[in-house]
């Protein structure tokens, strides 16, 4: 799929990120946010412009550049879809995708989380937790820079409940 | 020092990361820090995963679901048995049958009992054997497999954890012991020793 859009005649509207830039968007394409849809459909007209405080322009469009490729995916199919969670491959364009630095990683997670996009949030728990596996506990809180908060006592029973699994 | 990114703050994205990560590193990950292993220790979505909290069962019993091994099985049942064996499963991989000498684990020589395997402590014994949880296995002899000595099956409300086929290896006198579904058995609800 082309990055320009082909011929779109739709509504469009417009999103202002929190650092206050204007961004064009289809409104096809800005209702892979369950978020964005709910909110147009109580508001009914086109032409909105919709602030994202909390979400910053580089951030933002990289969303939309997602939802834009994503735009004809079939909905998801709700929460109790457990054989779903057995696919922890990503596809090829969406591995391309999430190859940016860690900050903008967590803050694409995060901007996925607050607009409600499944698919997107998806995807970037998925490479998170490949960055993970494999991975001692130590270098885990190396990684995502999450500070060892247990007493010596409490990280040793711990250990004492699991260390059967650590040879692995 | 740096703080961790917010999304490791959100229970609901940590748990969407944590999901996804093999049975091992999950179990492991409890160590990371108090948010990690309470969100492990709590979500039951994670509690599944690791085998200790039973998929919900189908709605009838009839319909013999497709079951998830333990991920640790084999890992485990080395320390059960001193010579276990795989046996061709002829119904694919829902239903094993897998004979194995008995073995006092606890006193095992080559396991002392502060072993990470032997503690009391260890976290392995309240796992499931598969998921959804089989609802009770047959004890039999591997030489004739078919003759069931025994079935094992939860009563009422628990259900089949390592911890009681670690008991019922440890107090049997069997030479031989072999696991298999109990389907060809038909239903029993008492707890046989071989």
């Amino acid at each position: 799929m082309a990055d320009t859009p082909a011929p779109y005649s739709g509504p469009m509207l417009t999103f202002i990120s929190g650092d206050g830039v204007h961004i064009e968007c289809e409104r096809d394409v800005a209702e892979r946010s369950l978020l964005i849809k709910n909110m147009l459909e109580d508001l009914g007209g086109a032409n909105e412009e919709i602030p994202i405080p909390n979400v910053n322009e580089a951030v933002l469009k990289k969303v939309i550049e997602w939802c834009r490729h994503h735009k004809n995916d079939p909905p998801s199919t709700g929460e109790e879809d457990d054989s779903r969670r057995k696919t922890t491959d990503i596809d090829e364009w969406d591995q391309k995708f999430t190859q940016v630095d860690q900050e903008m990683l967590f803050e694409i997670i995060l901007a996925a989380n607050y607009l409600d996009i499944k698919g997107l949030l998806d995807v970037g728990c998925k490479t998170v937790a490949n960055m993970i596996k494999g991975k001692s506990p130590e270098e885990i809180r190396k990684t995502f820079n999450i500070q060892n908060d247990f007493t010596p006592e409490e990280e040793d029973q711990i250990r004492r409940e699991n260390e059967w699994a650590e040879d692995r | 020092m740096e703080s961790p990114h917010k999304i490791f703050l959100i229970p609901e994205v940590l748990e969407q990361v944590l999901v996804e990560l093999d049975a091992t590193t999950l179990l492991l990950s409890r160590r990371v820090c108090h948010l990690w292993n309470s969100l492990i220790k709590t979500s039951p979505t994670l509690q599944r995963t690791l085998f200790f909290r039973p998929e919900r069962q189908p709605p009838t019993e009839e319909q013999n679901p497709k079951r998830t091994t333990n991920p640790f099985m084999d890992k485990l049942l080395k320390h059960f048995v001193s010579n276990p064996r795989s046996v061709n499963s002829t119904q694919g991989s829902s239903n094993w049958l897998r004979p194995f000498m008995p073995l006092q684990t606890t006193n095992h020589p080559r396991l002392g009992r502060n072993h990470p395997y032997s503690r009391p402590e260890a976290s392995w014994r309240e796992m499931l054997l598969d998921q959804p949880p089989t609802p009770s296995i047959a004890v039999g002899d591997d030489l004739m497999p078919l003759r069931a000595f025994g079935v094992l099956c939860d009563e009422r409300k628990s259900v089949l954890r390592l911890k009681h086929l670690e008991t019922l290896v440890q107090s049997s006198f069997v030479p031989r012991v072999g696991l298999m579904p109990t389907k060809m058995f038909g239903k029993s609800s008492h707890l046989y020793h071989a």
